[in-house]
C-alpha cells in the first residue's frame, strides 16, 4: 500500500494503479476520451488532465501511475480549465450534428430524423408516438405547419427537402384510421389539479402532456368549440375542422376536460384560478385584427382578416361584393383571400413588398395563384373610397424597395404615384394582438399585481418555462408571442407542462440541463456542399391535390396526401443528419457538463465524406477526436489492425488504410471498434432498418447462435430490432461479440424470413393462408402414417425440444438430430472433467485454442494473454490473430502438431508410468512448453475427433483439472449441451411417411437418404434451397421465444422475445389444431415451467483422475478422422450477410 | 614531399560546386604533371565560402581558400606552388599574416575535432588521429562503472536539446537488470536551418561510432541502432562505410578486444517526420510503427525499444564521448560553466556575415558567438533578434545579447539551447511572421495525438494568421498566452511542450510589434503582405517606367517623365517595383 494525497486529502491505495482509477475508487471522477480499460495508457485526449505537484505541466491521470507521497490537484481552476480548453479544442474540429438541424430548427424540436426513419421502417405507429413525445396534433400541425424543419433540411442541397410535413400528416391519417389510435399510458392520478385558459393549440397541448401525467386538467375556452385559431383561423380546405375533432377528441381520452364558453374575466377570473388550482397555464392567443389605419376604414365592405375567416366558422352570413381586395402578405392574408375564392368572387392581394418579401409560404402563394387570385405586388392602400358608406373603390400608391430593415426584408418605399380601383369588399389582414382588457381589472389582479404585459399587448413571460413570476400563472403561445404560428404555440405549451411539473414536484421551474449542441454550421446556407456530391438525386414526392378548378368551387381539403409506398420512400430520403449516439456521446457529456462554448475557437474544420461504403459500419471521421481507441484496440487486442492514423498535424485523421473503405481491408466485423469509441464516428448499421437516435427499449439476454452464448442487450422500437450490442456490466465477454452476434442476426429480420406456412407445389411454394389448412394438412398426413420420424437441431431451446420430445411421444415417433454426431467424448461428459468454465479461463496461466475458434474466445484468450497468460495456437487459419500467439503452429495439420506435442509428452513421463505407448513410431516429439494451469480450446464441430482425443490425452498428461486447468469443448450450436442432457442422440437419415425437421436442415448426404419420404414438414426461419419438405412452418428464433439453453460452460442462456413475437404461438395453435397439443401445453408458459424443473435436476458427477481418463482413451477405437458436415440455414444466410462486406 | 590539396566534399561543399572543382583539380595536376595528393574531406564550417580548398605541404603551414570555382582552381594551385597565393581567396592561413581566421580563434573544436581535417571514408585517417584508441581504453583499462563515473564527472549533458546529464542516463540503463538493452544514437535532426549532426556524420562518422560501442560497452546493451533520416544520403553512406570498416578492424562484432562484449550496430533510416527526433517516437518507429510519443513514464533506460532497457543519445553527445574518455573528464570539465560544461557546436543561419557551423565553449555570450565567431551582421540593417533552438526555442532582442551560452541561462529567457540552431535577424524580419513560420512548422509536423498540440497550435496558427492579416483584436493576445500555456503543460512530447516557444517570446520580447498588427494595422517591419502598401514618392519620381514594367499585374500607370501611380486595389504587394527602383522613389510601409 502507498499512501498520496488527492485534493488535499491522504488516501491509501495499492502500489501500481493509475491516478484515474485511484480517484475513482474515492468517488473522485475524471473524464476520460481516449482511455479504454483494456488498453494500455495513451494519453491522447488530455481531457483527464491533473496536476501532481512538483511534476512540469499537467500528467495525464490515465497514464500516470501513483506513487508514494504524490500530492494529485484533480479538481483545481487550473485543472478544470485546462480539460475545458481541451474539449473545446476538440469541439472546434467535431464537424458534426448531435441533433438533426431539422429537430434544431423546429420550435418544438420534434425528434423528426427518428419519426422519419420509422415510417421509412413501416413501423408508423412507432413513429406518430414518436412525434407525440412533444407535438401532440400532427393531424392538424402535419396540415397546417409552416415547416421550419424543411427549410434547414440537409437534403435541399442536394436537391429539395424532405416533405417532412407531409410525412407527418401521413402516420398521423394513418393513426387516426387504426383500430386504436395511440394514447400514452397515464400515470396515476395524482390530486393535483390544473387549470388552462384556451383551448387552442398551446392550451390543448399542456393540458395533454399535464393529464398524462396524472394531473386534473380543466381547459376553459370561450368559443363553443375547441382548437382555437386552428378552427377559427385555418380555412376548411387547409384542415377540414373533422379532422380537428377527431385530434382534439384523442386528445381527451387521458381525462383533459374542456369547459367552453367561458371566458376569462367575465365567466372565471385570474385570482380565482390562481387559488383554486395548483397552476393556471394562460393560452389565450391573439385573435383581436389590427385595422389599417387609412381613411374609409369604417365603411360598409370593409373586413379584417381574422374577423371575416372566424365568422365564417361560425356559420355568420357575410356578404362580399365581385371584386373583393385582401390587403397583406402573411399567411392570414392568403387564406383570406383563398376562401373569398370559394365563395365565387375575383380576389386581388395587394401587398407593399414583391413576392419575394411575402411571410406567407411559397407553396400557398402559388396555390392562391392556380386559384385565380391576382397579385398586386409593390401597392399599399392610402384611402379606401366610398359612396353612401358603402365602400366602392380604394385609392393605392405604387411602391419601390429600399435599404433592408430588421426583419432583413426590403422595406418598401413610398413613390408618390398613385392610381386608383374598383372594389366592393376589402379584407385587411395585417396582424393581431391579443385581447387583454381584462388584466387591469382588480378581479383578475393576483396580490394586487397585474400580469405584465409588452407594449404590444403580449405578456411577459420566461421563454423557456413560460412562467410569469405572478402566482403560479404561466403564459405562452400568442399571447406571449404575438401572432405566430402553431407549431410555436405547442412548444410553448409543452415547455409550459414540463415548467409546471417541475413546479409541482419541487423542482426549479427551469430545466437546470442544457445540453450541449454540436452544430456543423448554424445555418444551411453555411454548410458545405461538398461532403454532400455522394448522393443520387431523388426528387421529392408531389403531395397530390385537388385540380385547382375543383377546389375554388367548394372547401374540399386540397391535399390528398401520400400513398404507403410514396411515403415510405419520402422519408428514405432522410440523410440521417443527427447523431445516433448523441444521448450516451462522452463528448457531449463531458461538453455539457464543463459548459463549454462552442465559439470559442473558430477556424478549419477537417471535413470528409461520411463512408458509408460498408454495409455495416458507418465511418464518420467528421466526428472522430482521434483518440484512437478503435486503431488501437483493433491492432492490439482484435488482431487485424485495420485502422490508423493517416497525415500529420491538424490534418490527421484515422482511417483504413490509404484513406480507403473499410469493405478493401481485413475487417473482420467483429464491431469492437464501435464499441470503444467514445463519440459517434463508428456506428453499428441495419441492412434491414434506418437506425435513428430515439430511445429504444433494452433488453438483456443471450445470443442463441452459437454455444458460447455471450450477453448481450437487444434494442427494440416498436417490435423491430435496431441494434444489437454486448449486455453492460462484467459478463465472461464483456464487450465482445462475433460477426454473427453482433451483426449475424439481421437475417431473422430480413425480407426472406418467413412468418407464415407454406406450401410446396411442384417446384414453387404457394403461401397457406389460413393456420387451419396447414394443421389439417398435418393432422390427415400423420394419420395414414405408419413409420414417423422428427429430427431436431440442437439449435433448438430446451422449451423447444422438451415439447417436440412430448409431441413424438404422442404420434409415436423417435427424436432425434442431423446435426449432431456420437463422439467418444460424450462419454465424459458427466466427469468431473467436463465442468470448466470462462472462470478457469480467468485463473489460467497458459491458454490452448486449437482449429476455428469463435471471435469472442480469441479476444477473451487475447485479453487473458494481455494479463499475463501465454497464449498457443493451433489453427490451420491464417488470420491476423495468429501474429499474437506466443507459440503458433500452423504448418502442419492440426492432428499432426498435437500427436507431436503428445509425443513429447508422452517421452517426458514415460518412465514414471509403464503402460503408456507411444502413438506412432514415426512421429517427432515437440515441444511446446505446457503448465500445468492450461485450459485448451476446441470447437468439437470444427475439428476432427483424432484431434479431440489428442487434446485430451494431452491434457491428461499436463493438467490436473483443478481450478484454471482443463478443457473447454465448445460447439457451433448453442444448446448442445442441453441435447446432452435431455437425451437426444445423432440420427440415422432414412425414409418415413412422416418427417418433421424441426430446425433441421440436412446437409447433402442426408437429403439424398430422406427425401423419398412421404410427407415432409420443416419448420424453420428461412426457406433454403436445399429444403425437401412440403410443408414449411415458420419457427421462432432465440430472439422471438422466451426460452432457454445450455452454453458450452455449463451456463443457462436466457432467451426473452424482445420483439414480442407471436411466431411460436402461431406454431402451437398449428400443433394444437393438427391434435398435437392440448389447448394447456399450447402455451409457452407451460414449456417455461417443464424446462425450469428439467434445468433444476441435478446430474450425478463421476469423479475421474487423470490415470482413468488416459485409460479411457486409450480404449477408444471409433473416430472420425474428418470434420463433421452439417447444415443450418441461419449460417448460410450469415455467411451470405457478412460477405456483403466484401 | 608533395603538394596536398583537400577538397571540403560534405552536402554543403557539394551544393556550391566543390564536386566540379574536386574534378578541376584532378584535371589540372594531371594535365601539368603537378606532383600532388589530392584528398577528400568533409565540412570545416565555414560555408558561407564554400566550396573550400586546402593547400599545403607541410600540415602546419597550410592555406585555406574559400569561393574557389573550377576556372581559378588552376590558378590557386600554380600560385601556392610558387609561394604567391591568390590573396582575395585566402580564408584562413597560418603561414600569412593577417590571416589568422577569426572564426576559429575564439572556438574550441571538440566534437568537430576531425572535421575538415581527415578523410571521412577513410578509417585510417581516423585512426591516426588517435581513433579507437579511447575505446580501447576504456574496454581495457576502465570498469563500466569507471567509464560511467568519467562520463558523470565531465558534465556532459545530452546535446539534443534539453540537457539531461548523459553520464546519469548510462547509469539508469545501466542498472536496468536486463539479458539484453540497446543503445541507439539520435541523429534524426530536423530542426530547419540546423545541420550539426549532419555535418558530424558526413565528416567523422567513426566518432559517433566509437561514442556508442564505448557506451553501449558501458551500459551493456549488445546491439544499436542510429536513427538517421533518410534525407542525409551522404551521412547515410559514411556512416555504412564506417561501420564495415569498424566491423572489419573488430571494433564492431562479436568478441571486441577479445572480450566477451558483443555489439552489433544498425542503421535505420527514418521518413523525415520532425518527432521522431522525440526518443519514445523514434523507438516506436524503429520498431516499424508510426512514429508517435508514448506517456513517460517508463523511460526507456526502463523499457524502450522492444520493450528492452535503451539508453538514446543524440550524435553530437557520442561525438564527445571518445575526446572524453581520452583527455579526461577534467579536462572537459574545464570549458564551460558551473552546470553546462565543454563545447557546443551551433549552426549560423540568417542575416549573420559568417554563416555556417562553430563549436564554441559554454559560457561565452551570444554577443561573442555573433560578432566576433560569426562575423557579425550580413547587412546594414542593425541587429534584432535572435532565434535559438529552432522551432522548439525562441527569439531573443539585443537587451538579452550578453546572455550567455548555457542550458540554463538560456532556458531562463523563454528560448532553449535546442540542438544548436541559431538563426540571426535583422530589422527585415517580422516578429508575427517569424512566430508564424516556426508555429506552422510545428504544426505541419504534430504527430496528430495530443489535442493541444494537434488542434491547439493550429487555432494559435490562425490567430497569427489573423494577426497578420490585420484582422486580430487586442483579446486574440491573452487567447494566445492562454493556449500556449495549456499546449506546454498538456503535450506528451518535447514537440508540443515547446511548439509555442516561439510565440511567447515574440510575444514577450516584441509585443509592440504585435500591438502594431492589431491596432496600427502595419506591419514595422513591412513583411506581411496584408498590412503593407507601395507608394511612389512623388518628389522622388522621375518617371523612368521602370517600375511599370516590372510590375507583373501591370497595375502602376504614368507617362514617361512623369509621375507614376500605383492602383492599389490591383496591387498585389510582390515588391517588384520597390526591388527595381533606382531612385527609392517607393515607399513600403
Amino acid at each position: 500500500m502507498i499512501t498520496i494525497k488527492i485534493n488535499g486529502k491522504e488516501i491509501k491505495t495499492e502500489k501500481g494503479k493509475k491516478i484515474l482509477d485511484v480517484a475513482n475508487d474515492i468517488g473522485i471522477q475524471i473524464p476520460t476520451l481516449c482511455h479504454d480499460k483494456e488498453l494500455s495508457p495513451y494519453g491522447s485526449c488530455w481531457v483527464c488532465a491533473v496536476k501532481v505537484k512538483d511534476r512540469k505541466g499537467f500528467v495525464t491521470a490515465c497514464g500516470t501511475e501513483a506513487i508514494e507521497g504524490m500530492e494529485i490537484e484533480t479538481d483545481s481552476e487550473e485543472v478544470h480549465k485546462a480539460r475545458k480548453m481541451a474539449l473545446e479544442l476538440l469541439l472546434s474540429d467535431h464537424y458534426a450534428d448531435c441533433e438533426a438541424p431539422c429537430k434544431v430548427a423546429c420550435p418544438d424540436h420534434v425528434d423528426i430524423q427518428s419519426y422519419v426513419s420509422l415510417i421509412a421502417n413501416r413501423q408508423y405507429r412507432e413513429a406518430v408516438k414518436v412525434i407525440k413525445e412533444t407535438l401532440p396534433m400532427p393531424l392538424s400541425i402535419g396540415r397546417v405547419c409552416p415547416a421550419f424543419c424543411e427549410a434547414e433540411c440537409r437534403r435541399s442541397i442536394v436537391e429539395e427537402p424532405v416533405a417532412i410535413r407531409q410525412l407527418k400528416r401521413y402516420v398521423a391519417d394513418f393513426d387516426i384510421l387504426s383500430k386504436t389510435p395511440y394514447v400514452p399510458k397515464k400515470a396515476p392520478n395524482n390530486g393535483k389539479n390544473i387549470a388552462i385558459v384556451g383551448a387552442g393549440p398551446s392550451g390543448l397541448t399542456c393540458g395533454y402532456y399535464l393529464s398524462n401525467q396524472g394531473y386534473n386538467v380543466t381547459v376553459f375556452e370561450s368559443a363553443p368549440k375547441a382548437g382555437g385559431w386552428l378552427r377559427y383561423g385555418i380555412p376548411e380546405y387547409r384542415l377540414p375542422k373533422k379532422i380537428l375533432d377527431k385530434e382534439i377528441k384523442l386528445m381527451c381520452k387521458n381525462g383533459m376536460n374542456i369547459k367552453y364558453k367561458t371566458q376569462l374575466g367575465k365567466d372565471i377570473t385570474l385570482s380565482k384560478l390562481n387559488i383554486k388550482y395548483d397552476a393556471v397555464y394562460l393560452a389565450i392567443g391573439a385573435q383581436n385584427a389590427v385595422p389599417m389605419r387609412v381613411k374609409g376604414n369604417n365603411l360598409e365592405g370593409c373586413f379584417l382578416g381574422v374577423d371575416f375567416l372566424r365568422d365564417l366558422m361560425l356559420g355568420k352570413k357575410i356578404k362580399l361584393e365581385k371584386k373583393v381586395a385582401v390587403i397583406g402578405g402573411g399567411n392570414t392574408a392568403i387564406d383570406c383571400a383563398r376562401t373569398a375564392v370559394r365563395l365565387g368572387v375575383n380576389v386581388t392581394l395587394v401587398y407593399r413588398r414583391t413576392r419575394q418579401e411575402m411571410p406567407a409560404e411559397a407553396y400557398e402563394v402559388d396555390a392562391a395563384e392556380e386559384e385565380g387570385i391576382k397579385f398586386h405586388f409593390l401597392t399599399n392602400p392610402v384611402e379606401n373610397l366610398g359612396k353612401k358608406g358603402k365602400l366602392k373603390a380604394i385609392k393605392m400608391e405604387k411602391m419601390k424597395l429600399g435599404e433592408p430593415d430588421d426583419s432583413g426584408r426590403r422595406r418598401p418605399e413610398p413613390t408618390g404615384e398613385f392610381f386608383k380601383e374598383e372594389y366592393g369588399t376589402v379584407i385587411a389582414a395585417i396582424s393581431q394582438k391579443p385581447e387583454v382588457a381584462f388584466v387591469t381589472k382588480k378581479a383578475n389582479q393576483i396580490k394586487g399585481k397585474e400580469l405584465p404585459l409588452t407594449r404590444w399587448d403580449t405578456v411577459v413571460a420566461n421563454e423557456e418555462t413560460q412562467f410569469t413570476g405572478l402566482g403560479k400563472i404561466f403564459a405562452g403561445g400568442d399571447f406571449r408571442r404575438g401572432p405566430a404560428t402553431a407549431i410555436e404555440a405547442i412548444a410553448d405549451g409543452r415547455k409550459a407542462a414540463e415548467a409546471i411539473n417541475r413546479f409541482l414536484n419541487n423542482q426549479p421551474i427551469i430545466d437546470p440541463i442544457k445540453l450541449f449542441d454540436s452544430k456543423k454550421e448554424k445555418k444551411l446556407k453555411d454548410v458545405d456542399p461538398k461532403e454532400f456530391e455522394q448522393y443520387e438525386e431523388i426528387p421529392r414526392f408531389k403531395m397530390p391535390e385537388l385540380e385547382p378548378k375543383v377546389r375554388t368551387s367548394n372547401f374540399r381539403e386540397v391535399e390528398l396526401g401520400f400513398e404507403e409506398e410514396d411515403a415510405r420512400a419520402e422519408a428514405d430520403r432522410c440523410l440521417e443528419c443527427g447523431c445516433n449516439v448523441n444521448k450516451t456521446c462522452d463528448l457531449r457529456k463531458y461538453a455539457t457538463e464543463y459548459k463549454i462554448d462552442a465559439g470559442l475557437f473558430i477556424g478549419d474544420k477537417n471535413k470528409h465524406p461520411i463512408d458509408d461504403s460498408h454495409p455495416f459500419i458507418r465511418r464518420d471521421a467528421n466526428k472522430c477526436i482521434n483518440c484512437g481507441r478503435c486503431v488501437r484496440i483493433c491492432a492490439e487486442v482484435q488482431g487485424p489492425g485495420v485502422l490508423g492514423y493517416i497525415f500529420r498535424g491538424f490534418t490527421t485523421y484515422v482511417a483504413p488504410e490509404f484513406g480507403g473503405s473499410l469493405s478493401k481491408t481485413n475487417c473482420e466485423i467483429c464491431g469492437k471498434c464501435i464499441e470503444v469509441c467514445p463519440v459517434g464516428a463508428l456506428l453499428p448499421k441495419n441492412t434491414n432498418t434506418k437506425l435513428n437516435p430515439h430511445l429504444s427499449e433494452k433488453t438483456t439476454q443471450n445470443c442463441g447462435l452459437c454455444g458460447t452464448g455471450c450477453n448481450i442487450e437487444v434494442s427494440v422500437q416498436d417490435n423491430h430490432i435496431t441494434i444489437i450490442e454486448p449486455a453492460d456490466g462484467e459478463t465472461f465477454n464483456q464487450r465482445d461479440l462475433c460477426f454473427d452476434g453482433k451483426f449475424g442476426w439481421q437475417i431473422f429480420e430480413d425480407e426472406d424470413r418467413i412468418t407464415i406456412p407454406y406450401q410446396r407445389e411442384n417446384d414453387h411454394w404457394l403461401p397457406v393462408d389460413k393456420m387451419d389448412t396447414a394443421a389439417e394438412m398435418i393432422r390427415k398426413k400423420l394419420e395414414n402414417a405408419k413409420t414417423k420420424m422428427i429430427y431436431i437441431s440442437p439449435t433448438s431451446s430446451i422449451e423447444e425440444t422438451l415439447l417436440i420430445q412430448h409431441v413424438a411421444k404422442k404420434i409415436g415417433s423417435q427424436v432425434s438430430s442431423l446435426s449432431i454426431y456420437e463422439s467418444f467424448v460424450d462419454k465424459l461428459k458427466d466427469t468431473n472433467l467436463y465442468t470448466k468454465t470462462y472462470d478457469d479461463l480467468e485463473k489460467a496461466e497458459c491458454i490452448v485454442l486449437v482449429g476455428k475458434m469463435s471471435k469472442v474466445h480469441k479476444t477473451i484468450a487475447r485479453r487473458l494473454q494481455r494479463n499475463g497468460a501465454k497464449l498457443i495456437l493451433i489453427t490451420q487459419e491464417t488470420s491476423d490473430y495468429n501474429d499474437f500467439a506466443d507459440e503458433l503452429f500452423n504448418d502442419d495439420p492440426i492432428v499432426k502438431t498435437l500427436e507431436k506435442i503428445l509425443q513429447y509428452n508422452i517421452e517426458l513421463v514415460k518412465e514414471e508410468m509403464d503402460d503408456i505407448d507411444d502413438i506412432g513410431q514415426n512421429i517427432d516429439p515437440l515441444k511446446v512448453d505446457i503448465p500445468e494451469k492450461t485450459v485448451f480450446m476446441y470447437n468439437r464441430d470444427l475439428i476432427s475427433e483424432e484431434s479431440i482425443w489428442n487434446i485430451w490425452a494431452i491434457s491428461s498428461l499436463v493438467c490436473n483439472f483443478e481450478e484454471g486447468s482443463g478443457i473447454i469443448p465448445t460447439s457451433k450450436f448453442n444448446n448442445f449441451r442441453g441435447f446432452q442432457k435431455l437425451g437426444i442422440n445423432a440420427g440415422e437419415p432414412d425414409n418415413y411417411n412422416f418427417v418433421l425437421f424441426y430446425g433441421e436442415l440436412p446437409c447433402e448426404e442426408q437429403k439424398k437418404r430422406i427425401k423419398n419420404s412421404s410427407f415432409i414438414v420443416s419448420v424453420n426461419t428461412h426457406i433454403d434451397d436445399a429444403d425437401s419438405s412440403h410443408l414449411f412452418l415458420p419457427k421462432a428464433s432465440y430472439l422471438e421465444l422466451k426460452s432457454t439453453s445450455i452454453a458450452d460452460d455449463g451456463r443457462i442462456s436466457n432467451f426473452k422475445n424482445p420483439k414480442n413475437s407471436t411466431i411460436h404461438n402461431k406454431l402451437l395453435k398449428i400443433f394444437k389444431k393438427a391434435g398435437l397439443l392440448t389447448a394447456q401445453e399450447a402455451k409457452i408458459s407451460f414449456w417455461n415451467k417443464k424446462a425450469e424443473a428439467f434445468l433444476a435436476k441435478e446430474t450425478k458427477v463421476r469423479n475421474l483422475s487423470n490415470q482413468d481418463l488416459l485409460d479411457f482413451l486409450y480404449t477408444v477405437e471409433k473416430m472420425h478422422f474428418d470434420a463433421h458436415k452439417q447444415a443450418s440455414v441461419q449460417k448460410k444466410r450469415i455467411t451470405k450477410l457478412k460477405k456483403m462486406a466484401k | 614531399m608533395s603538394l596536398v590539396i583537400k577538397v571540403g566534399l560534405a552536402s554543403c561543399g557539394l551544393a556550391a560546386g566543390a564536386g566540379e572543382v574536386y574534378d578541376a583539380i584532378l584535371k589540372h595536376i594531371k594535365k601539368n604533371k603537378i606532383d600532388a595528393e589530392v584528398k577528400k574531406t568533409a565540412c570545416i564550417g565555414m560555408c558561407f565560402v564554400e566550396p573550400l580548398v586546402e593547400i599545403y605541404k607541410e600540415e602546419k603551414k597550410s592555406i585555406t581558400y574559400g569561393d574557389v570555382t573550377p576556372e581559378n582552381v588552376g590558378d590557386i594551385i600554380d600560385a601556392f606552388s610558387k609561394g604567391k597565393p591568390v590573396e582575395e581567396n585566402v580564408i584562413i592561413s597560418n603561414i600569412l599574416k593577417g590571416s589568422e581566421n577569426k572564426t576559429f580563434k575564439k572556438q574550441k573544436r571538440i566534437v568537430l575535432r576531425n572535421c575538415g581535417i581527415i578523410d571521412p571514408v577513410s578509417i585510417n585517417d581516423y585512426l591516426e588521429k588517435d581513433g579507437y584508441s579511447a575505446l580501447e581504453k576504456s574496454m581495457k583499462n576502465m570498469s563500466r562503472e569507471e567509464i560511467i563515473d568519467e562520463i558523470k564527472n565531465s558534465g556532459l549533458r545530452g546535446r539534443g536539446g534539453a540537457g539531461f546529464p548523459t553520464g546519469l542516463k548510462w547509469q539508469f540503463a545501466y542498472n536496468a537488470q536486463n539479458e539484453k538493452k540497446y543503445i541507439v544514437c539520435n541523429a534524426d535532426e530536423g530542426d530547419p536551418g540546423a545541420f550539426m549532426d549532419r555535418s558530424v556524420l558526413e565528416g567523422d562518422p567513426h566518432s559517433v561510432i566509437e561514442g556508442m560501442i564505448i557506451g553501449a560497452y558501458a551500459i551493456g546493451a549488445d546491439e544499436g541502432y542510429i536513427y538517421c533520416r533518410a534525407e542525409y544520403p551522404l551521412a547515410i553512406k559514411h556512416l555504412e562505410i564506417a561501420i564495415e570498416q569498424a566491423t572489419e578492424k573488430g571494433y564492431l562484432g562479436n568478441k571486441i578486444f577479445g572480450t566477451d562484449f558483443n555489439f552489433e550496430l544498425h542503421i535505420k533510416k527514418g521518413a523525415g517526420a520532425f518527432v521522431c527526433g522525440e526518443e519514445t517516437a523514434l523507438m516506436a518507429s524503429i520498431e516499424g510503427k508510426r512514429g508517435m510519443p508514448a506517456i513517460r513514464p517508463p523511460f526507456p533506460a526502463q523499457s524502450g525499444l522492444w520493450g528492452k532497457p535503451t539508453n538514446i543519445n543524440n550524435v553530437e553527445t557520442f561525438a564527445n564521448i571518445a575526446w572524453i574518455i581520452l583527455n579526461g573528464a577534467k579536462e572537459y570539465a574545464k570549458y564551460g560553466t558551473e552546470k553546462s560544461k565543454g563545447t557546443k557546436v551551433f549552426a549560423l543561419a540568417g542575416k549573420i556575415k559568417n554563416s555556417g557551423l562553430i563549436e564554441v565553449p559554454m559560457g561565452m555570450s551570444l554577443r561573442d558567438v555573433i560578432y566576433d565567431v560569426g562575423g557579425g551582421m550580413k547587412t546594414e540593417r542593425p541587429f534584432k533578434g535572435v532565434q535559438l533552438g529552432g522551432p522548439s526555442g525562441g527569439c531573443l532582442p539585443v537587451e538579452l545579447l550578453d546572455t550567455i551560452v548555457d542550458y540554463d541561462s538560456i532556458n531562463k529567457t523563454g528560448a532553449i539551447m535546442g540542438s544548436g540552431g541559431m538563426v540571426v535577424m535583422d530589422t527585415s524580419s517580422c516578429m508575427v511572421d517569424i512566430a508564424k513560420f516556426f508555429l506552422n512548422f510545428t504544426q505541419n509536423e504534430s504527430c496528430g495525438k495530443c489535442t493541444f498540440c494537434r488542434v491547439g497550435t493550429k487555432r494559435m496558427l490562425e490567430i497569427l494568421t489573423r494577426i497578420s492579416e490585420g484582422k486580430g483584436k487586442m483579446e486574440d493576445l491573452d487567447t494566445l498566452e492562454e493556449l500556449s500555456e495549456n499546449i506546454k503543460k498538456g503535450s506528451l512530447c518535447g514537440l508540443g511542450q515547446t511548439a509555442p516557444n516561439p510565440v511567447l517570446t515574440t510575444l514577450k520580447y516584441f509585443r509592440k510589434e504585435y500591438i502594431a498588427h492589431i491596432k496600427d494595422k502595419t506591419c514595422p517591419a513591412g513583411v506581411c503582405t496584408a498590412l503593407i502598401k507601395y507608394e511612389i514618392i512623388e518628389d522622388k519620381c522621375i518617371g523612368c517606367t521602370v517600375c511599370a514594367m516590372k510590375c507583373p499585374v501591370n497595375c502602376i500607370s504614368g507617362e514617361r517623365k512623369q509621375v507614376h501611380y500605383i492602383d492599389q486595389n490591383a496591387c498585389i504587394k510582390c515588391g517588384a517595383c520597390y526591388d527595381a527602383c533606382k531612385f527609392d522613389a517607393i515607399k513600403k510601409g
